[in-house]
């Protein structure tokens, strides 16, 4: 079960894209974001929530279903030039305290497991 | 033509950075490292073929990932861990205090609970994440991939959610139990395989090599401390000696006779010798003229090696009497330049010493061999004499003028600033220790000073060699050290000067030789880690007994020096004639005046109190 987990809808827009805002923006934690529908990144997601800790620590999980919804979102954050490539068809990445992307999944990378999750997290943390 | 040199000049230049890049990779190679501690508080990395202070400690550092690769072999097992392992020890090792950021993030993340969450808390929170994620992030990353983290991923799948800070606190311990792991794997693989290494330590003196203690590696005891003395202006009786010899040189040379007092000296030395090895020899050949004799008939070895021995003893004699003929008291002994000279007795002194050398050896061997074969009683009645002769005492002498003329050959090369290079490959001792590599001690140290009485010029040896079941040891790693007075310090220089009165402040223009010591401070205001003593300058105060009244009274002059090149073998100065009241200028130097028969001491050392 997803407890620190926040499910964007999948039938509007721009609702999704508020949500997304808002967690983004209003929200002081570390953002993980996954990114698809498939089963490997409902699995990911499932893991990331498991790391995203204890109640009330500061790291929340989104996940886009349809992540051209929020595309228009994503494309206004602030990445890294190192990370650009990586972002293109990214199954995930995290964003740090103060909104910028610290780390990508990209998909061509292996099925991520717990340890490139929580290294995705620290990269957000660290910074 | 311009850009022809600037071809040369880059060509140069990448020949140096070539150069520099391979002794980086060959340090980078080094199983062990030494860092000088010296006695100004100063440390520095050495590497092999380097100079140190000679009162300095090195401190020696293992390189554990060297070690299992250069004495485990490049395709078994042990290589394989070691492959693994390195990389988790260098991760270990940068991670610093890891374990202490996770209590502290733990902390920090009870305390903002506690207070609400409230935004003075954030603060602490986040600097808290910040130090505790950056060595997590190191670590993750540079193993994505590997066994340790496939072995991660499945400890934080099987785990119940948890923490942060326990997430983090997992992987550090992760890694402490892989290492751990690993480690205890690859010491078993080694010592099944037999891999242990040794490690021995030498001072090598000009005549001999001291084993001496590598902490952790061996038994050896560490000896009395002795500092070799910093500043020091008493002359020793060394310096005494050699300034008498400047005082008759420099009548000599005033008298216009250059060499003769240097020749005179050592045809008195070899005279000497030969007086001593005279005897012996006369008494050898005598007796083995009558063995021959009686031998006829015996074994065909012992007949040979009578014949050799009579020969090689035949050969010494005639050496002997070439030599007392040369050095005699009527002899031919050359009395031309010093350099000449010295060179010439010294191949001399190798022949003498080689003689003897073969002769002694000729009469052991026929010793050896007719106790070999006296196997019945007829050969027994045969041999008796050879049997029963007692020549131990004539060679017990033989060998002391081999001694003495290896130490007269040695000092013609030291007078010449040259030095008696000892390359020989060094023994391991009882006492150096056969380690386990688990038992390696990662961290050891040499401690100079406790090395016992040494001299500039001496060289600390460290030799590892590693060995395996069925397979003959092999050397991984052999240091080369030297020592040298490189602190500043006082140094005295015995020598002459040659003195030119000022022409201002008297009629007629003066040069003149005389005997005079300087007393130099070097090592400052820089330091000559150099291996030559080409450029070891020195500045200091020169006082020289003149005569520019030609009067036999002795004048004293004092003035200011700067030395330089080689063991002070150039100095340069002004000074003032006290009794005469001259200013003078002069040049200084330090002319080979060997002391034949003496040995030279080690460098002038103190215990310390």
């Amino acid at each position: 079960m997803l407890v620190k987990t926040t499910i964007l809808p999948t039938d509007d827009p721009p609702l999704a894209q508020q949500m997304f805002r808002d967690l983004i923006h209003q929200e002081a934690v570390v953002l993980f974001v996954g990114l698809g529908a498939t089963e490997e990144i409902e699995k990911m997601v499932g893991r990331a929530d498991k790391l995203a800790g204890l109640e009330g620590e500061p790291r929340w999980v989104v996940w886009a279903r349809k992540p051209g919804h929020v595309q228009p979102v994503i494309d206004e954050l602030d990445v890294p030039a190192e990370l650009g490539p990586r972002m293109q068809g990214a199954r995930a990445f995290t964003l740090n305290f103060d909104d910028k992307v610290r780390d990508a999944i990209g998909s061509d990378e292996p099925e991520p497991g717990m340890t490139r999750i929580l290294l995705a997290y620290a990269r957000a943390e660290e910074d | 033509m311009c850009s022809r040199l600037c071809l040369r000049i880059v060509a140069c230049l990448v020949g140096l950075l070539t150069i520099a890049g391979a002794s980086l990779s060959a340090r980078a190679r080094e199983v062990v490292t030494f860092t000088e501690a010296d006695l100004d508080g100063h440390t520095r990395p050495v590497a092999d073929g380097g100079v140190v202070d000679i009162n300095s400690t090195l401190n020696v550092r293992t390189n554990v990932e060297e070690l299992y690769r250069q004495s485990g072999g490049t395709t078994d097992s042990v290589s394989v861990l070691t492959v693994l392992l390195n990389p988790l020890l260098k991760l270990q090792a940068g991670v610093g205090a890891g374990a202490a950021n996770v209590a502290s993030l733990q902390e920090a993340l009870a305390a903002w609970a506690a207070a609400g969450r409230d935004t003075l808390g954030w603060v602490g929170v986040r600097g808290a994440l910040r130090k505790a994620a950056e060595p997590v992030a190191k670590i993750l990353a540079a193993t994505q991939g590997t066994p340790f983290a496939a072995r991660l991923d499945q400890a934080l799948d099987l785990a119940p959610r948890t923490s942060i800070a326990e997430q983090y606190a997992l992987v550090f311990a992760s890694l402490d139990a892989e290492i751990a792991t690993l480690t205890a794997r690859r010491d078993q693989l080694a010592k099944e395989a037999g891999i242990s290494l040794r490690a021995g330590a030498w001072l090598r003196g000009e005549t001999s090599d001291v084993p001496v203690h590598l902490e952790g590696f061996d038994r050896y005891p560490e000896r009395d401390e002795v500092v070799v003395t910093r500043w020091r202006i008493a002359l020793t009786e060394e310096e005494r000696r050699q300034l008498r010899a400047s005082v008759r040189f420099s009548q000599a040379l005033n008298q216009g006779d250059l060499g003769r007092p240097l020749a005179d000296g050592f045809a008195t030395a070899v005279r000497h010798l030969l007086d001593l090895a005279e005897p012996c020899t006369a008494s050898f050949q005598e007796a083995l003229v009558g063995f021959r004799n009686r031998v006829g008939q015996s074994a065909e070895p012992v007949k040979s090696a009578v014949l050799n021995a009579l020969e090689k003893t035949q050969r010494l004699r005639t050496s002997a009497l070439e030599l007392r003929a040369k050095y005699g008291e009527r002899g031919t002994t050359p009395s031309s330049d010093p350099e000449s000279l010295l060179l010439g007795t010294n191949d001399d002194l190798v022949t003498l010493t080689g003689s003897v050398g073969e002769a002694v050896a000729a009469i052991q061997d026929l010793k050896r061999i007719a106790r070999q074969t006296a196997t019945n009683a007829t050969m027994s009645a045969v041999l008796k004499p050879l049997l029963d002769w007692a020549p131990d005492d004539c060679t017990t002498s033989l060998a002391n003028v081999q001694q003495s003329g290896q130490d007269m050959a040695r000092q013609c090369l030291g007078a010449l600033g040259l030095r008696h290079r000892n390359n020989s490959l060094l023994t391991f001792g009882e006492d150096v220790l056969a380690l386990d590599l688990a038992n390696v001690p990662v961290e050891s140290t040499v401690r100079i000073p406790r090395m016992g009485p040494r001299a500039p010029g001496d060289v600390v040896e460290v030799r590892l060699s590693a060995a395996r079941a069925n397979v003959s040891p092999h050397d991984i790693q052999r240091t080369r050290i030297t020592l040298r007075r490189v602190l500043p310090h006082l140094e005295i220089a015995v020598g002459l000067v040659f003195a030119r009165a000022d022409s201002s402040a008297r009629p007629r223009s003066v040069f003149q030789t005389a005997p005079a010591y300087s007393i130099l401070i070097k090592g400052w205001p820089m330091r000559n880690y150099h291996h030559s003593n080409l450029l070891d300058c020195g500045v200091g105060l020169n006082l020289a007994a003149l005569d520019f009244n030609h009067d036999d009274s002795q004048e004293l002059g004092i003035g200011v020096v700067l030395s330089g090149l080689l063991e002070n073998l150039m100095q340069v100065g002004y000074g003032y004639n006290v009794k005469a009241g001259v200013p003078y200028a002069f040049f200084g130097l330090r002319l080979p005046l060997p002391d034949f028969g003496i040995n030279r001491p080690k460098a002038e050392a103190s215990p310390v109190e």
